[in-house]
């Protein structure tokens, strides 16, 4: 058996009997959660309440209709969804198919299904728009009530059922069925109707007007009505009055537990547990007028009321409020030897039937109470602000102060030594108190003493606001622990079952076990850096806190850490303050923590007495994770399946959130986007993933819920996300791309191709040119001379004839070198399009002259002609054989060449004095003259003429024309005007 | 056994000297007379008409037209008229024009005299003549190598050094079609590019400068 101090944080559940009964709603305790019009809702008056199969609680208001995922709330209203067609939604009826079905006081019945509306009006049969109740029989039969009839639903058309001789005109406010399938209407009147017939009942008249605004069938088979009178059970044929509740019940509803719920309009919420008498509840919301409840599939109670709407929750963690108690800074709990609960803050206080109630010490009023100690022997030390201590015995009232020689009249800590002698550290020293006389222990840095602990040695450890220090025989000795806290504030100092030191200090959890000092903070796991208290439960825990929250870290764990086994805890986190309305922990005045004797953890605070009752701790209902919206560059995206990010996206923002209607402070939620977030990212309050500057490619977008606690997820999301590459990257592109260089390269090589046919096309040219060349006179010539030379060999017998023909052989080989000479003189000069005819005549004549020693000259009228290049050749040619046939043979003195061009005619003239030519001669008829010829033959395929004027006086001239020679070939010429 | 009668020769050739020398080489023949000349096509076949010589020496190139042409207009009138083709060309196609329109006998400018006077002889007796390592030329021609007219006029034109696009307008046709034309005439030719098409057709005779 332990002893000392800790003895009293490690309550045993043995030594006090149980003794409430846990189950049911009324006992437990709740977590609340009250919506209001500034919390989002359109109207603080809720009437409804439906819960649809994709986990959405639909809430009616007078404002509209409002769809809540557990996170957000997402409006309908006249002027989003018309169906509506008035904003009060009065009731919510979700049928076994799912869908969704709304009563609008004067906006008739609305069905809502496959994300569509579809109102029901006097065109569809419903002659009354008031609807006030809508129910599905077991049959599956819809049933409609309004101000003015009852309705059933029948294909898509309702059809008005009473005002008939078996059913009586109703006016509907409620619709029920019992388990024997009979349906339950009520309204002004209270009907029962089975096999089409209406049974009626009378209803007690207590007031002008009696409506009947509920009914119900519990479980244990009663049927229970609710009136404006009051509530009633049916007892045979008749209504019994409950005489307990004489208001107004607008709501009746049982929950899973068995326990009825009556909400009343006036007189607020009541509860009725196992045929029990109602009892007013009074965690419900700060409304007296309950308008609607619902218990969601989680088990989450939704109450409406006019101020909002309320949501209870299960939870471990409660408040027990001290009555008139101000907000003060401070405060402490004690759990006496008998198992009584003592609370000190303003004022004392001490739980009596589960309530706590001031209490006034005898002899101590008017003294501020900061701590209690039950001694040994059965007296109380009381610990104060200002006042000393007091110990309080059942014969006298001990007081110590500083006059008694105390060091500082404000007490912190009280530790009864194992010698019986008591510890006292106070706001500056730390004081012993043995057998009445009071001794100051000066710690070594002469500040508050925060926490006491005497270990099994007996040595005592002091922590300090400045320091941990340990008392050994009288002597502080250094330890490593001491030494690893040196200058830190400790909270709360504990020895385990295992001996370990633990110290709970600002800057997280230290503990020493046999020299080795391990440090516990929020890198390891920790909620808090801060730990403000130090319980050990019987289960292998301790428990931690720090200001706004209570963490249950598992011994083994801790012990893992210390060895190296491990290198984060999980520890169960309590959110205190998220959970009980921003309730805060006290810290500082020990105990500030305490194990009430049903092992409940009791805690003070700023809002009252904080209690935890671990057993309550129940397991999440299964969840999914929804994504709740994808916004792509600022604009929403429909969530369905893959999510496809095109190229130029440049913000992805992914919001998602567990579908849970109950609280979601024990949810951690982390996220990564697979292949690119590294490591998981946690989520935290902010559900937005964000991403950006995101590379092409296929992703996997992952969230993972974790329940605080449990290691493995308790809920995971995946969804595909595909990002287009750019249009640069996208094999298209690269095709086309592809493609585009193939067709490039095919180009070039077409080019290059057609460069080269186009130089072999010059060269081609060229060479036809050399060849034509050759032809026109090499072959030409030789060919000639040769069938000369051949006829003068065959002419044996004729001498003359044949001398006649070597002679022209010869001309014809001299005509055929200059031909030659010329041809290679073109070769050697740049190929042109044109010749020109005038430097040509330059040269013949230039040539001539040379050749003969014989002046020629040259005379030109008109502009120099532009002559296609064959056309000036062969002028050229013809002029030189005039030309020479004038310097050879007509013995001329002068000789002139004369180019006239006049108009489109290019007229050259070669004139001698010479003797003239042979009449026969100038005719070209006679074979000895063979070259006017061909000048003239050359002169015809020119398209051109010669004429030859001769006389033995005046010499001869030989003229040859041509006009428009430029279209004799298009192809060497150019036009000639 | 009409060995002494004269064969009456008329002399086709543009160039006046070759006339002479043709003339000569024809006269100095106890058996021949050259009853006529002529430069041109128009004038030979006026000749033709004139003289009903017994053969004519005939050259292809003649300014004004084909001297095939002449030997086809000749003897579409006078299917026994007898030509002996003399021209610089020994090319297969042109021999085998020069045949197939009905020259009887050919032969190359340059050739011994004795050539063209055994020509106008075996031809003047009704024979044909053609010198040996010409009939082998003949021999080594592809028959499949017969271009049609259009295909020709392609090659002619090709043969001026023109373009696909130029021959298009020269002849009034499509680029398409010349390109048609010139891939059934490189088939034809048996070679792979256009200038060996034009040596080709130069050498054969398909075509001329």
């Amino acid at each position: 058996m332990l002893s000392g101090p800790g003895r009293w944080k490690r309550v045993s559940c043995i030594l006090f009997a149980l003794t409430l009964a846990s189950a049911g709603w009324a006992q437990e305790a709740f977590s609340h959660r009250l919506w209001q019009a500034a919390d989002g809702l359109p109207s603080d008056v809720v009437q409804a309440f439906a819960e649809t199969p994709d986990h959405a609680l639909w809430i009616g208001t007078t404002n509209g209709l409002v769809r809540f995922d557990g996170s957000h709330f997402r409006y309908y209203q006249r002027e989003n969804t018309p169906a509506l067609g008035a904003d009060s939604v009065f009731c919510l009826t979700v049928t076994r198919d799912g869908t969704l079905w709304i009563g609008v006081e004067g906006g008739g019945l609305v069905r809502y299904r496959d994300d569509h509306f579809r109102e029901f009006t006097a065109l569809d049969g419903l002659s009354d728009n008031v609807v006030r109740a809508i129910f599905e029989d077991r049959d599956g039969l819809l049933w409609v009530g309004t101000d003015q009839g009852l309705f059933q639903l029948h294909g898509e058309r309702l059809v008005r059922v009473d005002a008939t001789n078996l059913i009586p005109e109703l006016s509907v406010h409620a619709i029920t069925q019992d388990r024997n399938g009979a349906i339950w209407v009520g309204g002004i009147s209270l009907v029962r109707i089975l096999a089409g017939k209406a049974q009626v009942y009378r209803i007690p008249f207590r007031r002008q007007s009696q409506r009947i605004k509920s009914i119900l069938q519990t479980t244990d088979g009663t049927i229970w009505v609710g009136a404006v009178s009051g509530l009633y059970r049916i007892a045979g044929d008749r209504l019994e009055p409950v005489p307990q509740i004489r208001r107004t019940v607008r709501v009746l509803r049982q929950t899973r537990d068995g326990t009825l719920w009556i909400g009343t309009i006036g007189s607020g919420l009541y509860s009725i547990r196992s045929k029990g008498e109602p009892v007013l509840f009074a965690g419900g919301p700060p409304s007296k007028s309950i308008l609607n409840l619902y218990e969601d599939r989680e088990g989450n109670l939704w109450i409406g009321s006019q101020i909002g709407m309320e949501r209870l929750s299960r939870s471990a963690m409660s408040l027990l409020p001290l009555p008139g108690s101000l907000d003060t800074d401070f405060g402490s709990v004690f759990v006496d030897r008998d198992g009584s609960v003592w609370a000190c803050s303003t004022n004392l206080y001490r739980e009596r039937d589960g309530v706590m109630r001031k209490e006034v010490l005898r002899g101590l009023g008017g003294v501020t109470i900061r701590n209690l100690l039950r001694s040994a022997d059965g007296s109380l030390w009381v610990g104060t602000e200002g006042w000393g201590v007091f110990r309080l015995s059942a014969s006298a009232i001990e007081h110590y102060t500083t006059a008694q020689g105390l060091s500082n009249d404000f007490i912190r800590v009280m530790l009864q030594d194992r010698d019986g002698s008591l510890w006292v550290g106070t706001d500056g020293e730390l004081n012993h108190i043995v057998a009445g006389r009071v001794t100051i222990l000066h710690i070594p840095t002469h500040v508050s003493v925060m926490a006491l602990l005497q270990d099994r040695n007996g040595d005592l450890w002091v922590g300090s606001f400045s320091g941990l220090f340990k008392l050994h025989e009288g002597h502080w000795v250094s330890v490593p622990l001491t030494a690893s806290l040196r200058d830190t504030t400790i909270w709360a100092l504990h020895q385990d079952a295992d001996g370990t030191i633990w110290a709970g200090t600002n800057r997280g959890l230290y503990s020493e076990n046999g020299n080795a000092v391990t440090t516990v903070t929020t890198a390891q796991g920790l909620p808090s850096h801060f730990v403000g208290q130090i319980l050990e439960d019987n289960k292998g825990s301790l428990w931690v806190n720090g200001p706004s929250e209570v963490a249950r870290l598992s011994l083994a764990e801790l012990r893992a850490l210390a060895e190296g086994r491990l290198s984060r805890i999980s520890p169960r986190i309590y959110p205190v303050s998220q959970e009980l309305d921003s309730a805060e922990i006290y810290n500082g005045i020990q105990p500030s923590g305490a194990f009430s004797p049903n092992g409940d953890l009791l805690y003070p605070g700023n809002k009252g007495l904080i209690r935890i009752q671990p057993e309550l701790q129940t397991a999440l209902p299964a969840f999914p994770i929804i994504v709740e919206s994808i916004t792509v560059d600022g604009r929403a995206i429909p969530v369905a399946g893959e999510i496809t990010l095109s190229a130029s996206t440049s913000r992805t923002e992914i919001t998602f959130a567990p579908a849970l209607l109950g609280p979601q402070e024990r949810i951690r939620l982390r996220y990564r986007l697979d292949s690119f977030d590294s490591e998981w990212q946690e989520a935290g309050t902010n559900r937005t993933a964000v991403y950006t500057s995101l590379p092409a490619g296929r992703y996997r977008f992952e969230v993972q819920a974790f329940e605080s606690g449990v290691e493995s997820p308790v809920a995971e999301l995946a969804l595909a996300v595909h990002r287009l590459a750019p249009f640069y990257v996208r094999p298209w592109f690269v095709l086309l791309v592809l493609g585009l260089v193939v067709a490039i390269v095919f180009l070039l090589h077409y080019l290059r191709l057609r460069r080269m046919r186009e130089r072999f096309a010059a060269v081609l040219e060229e060479r036809t040119r050399v060849a034509r060349e050759m032809h026109d006179t090499v072959i030409q010539g030789c060919s000639t001379v040769s069938v000369l030379l051949e006829a003068s060999d065959s002419l044996q017998g004729d001498q003359q004839a044949a001398i006649e023909l070597t002679s022209l052989a010869r001309r014809q080989i001299q005509n055929t070198i200059r031909e030659a000479r010329q041809a290679i003189l073109d070769l050697r000069q740049p190929s042109t399009d044109e010749e020109n005819l005038v430097d040509g005549l330059r040269q013949i004549t230039e040539d001539a002259s040379r050749e003969f020693a014989q002046s020629v000259g040259l005379e030109m009228t008109g502009n120099p002609p532009s002559l296609a290049r064959s056309c000036a050749y062969q002028l050229l040619m013809v002029t030189r054989e005039a030309l020479h046939n004038a310097l050879i043979h007509a013995h001329a003195r002068r000789v002139e060449v004369q180019l006239k061009h006049e108009g489109s005619t290019v007229t050259i003239s070669v004139k001698d004095d010479g003797r003239g030519l042979a009449p026969e001669l100038a005719s070209g008829s006679e074979v000895g003259h063979f070259g006017l010829k061909g000048m003239r033959e050359r002169m015809i395929q020119l398209g051109g003429s010669l004429e030859i004027e001769s006389g033995p006086i005046n010499g001869t001239v030989v003229t040859v024309s041509v006009t428009n020679p430029s279209r004799k070939d298009a192809k060497n010429g150019r036009s000639y005007e | 056994m009409n060995e002494q009668k004269t064969i009456n020769v008329l002399v086709v050739d543009d160039h006046p000297f070759m006339r002479v020398g043709v003339s000569a080489i024809l006269r100095s023949q106890s058996d021949m007379s050259v009853v006529g000349e002529a430069a041109t096509a128009a004038e030979a076949i006026a000749a033709y008409r004139q003289h009903v010589p017994d053969l004519v020496v005939i050259d292809l190139g003649l300014p004004d037209d084909s001297g095939l042409n002449v030997i086809r207009t000749v003897r579409s009138r006078y299917p026994n008229a007898r030509f002996v083709v003399l021209t610089n060309s020994e090319g297969d196609e042109d021999i085998h024009q020069a045949l197939t329109a009905g020259a009887l006998g050919y032969v190359v400018k340059g050739m011994a005299h004795q050539s063209l006077v055994e020509a106008v002889r075996q031809v003047a007796r009704g024979g044909r003549y053609l010198p040996q390592p010409l009939a082998k030329t003949l021999d080594m021609r592809n028959p499949n190598s017969d271009l049609t007219a259009r295909e020709r006029e392609v090659l002619a034109q090709l043969v001026k050094g023109r373009s696909n696009e130029e021959i298009g307008v020269a002849l009034g046709i499509s680029e398409g079609t010349v390109k048609r034309h010139m891939g059934e005439i490189l088939s034809r030719l048996e070679v792979s590019d256009r200038t060996q098409a034009v040596i080709t057709a130069l050498r054969r005779g398909l075509a001329h400068l």
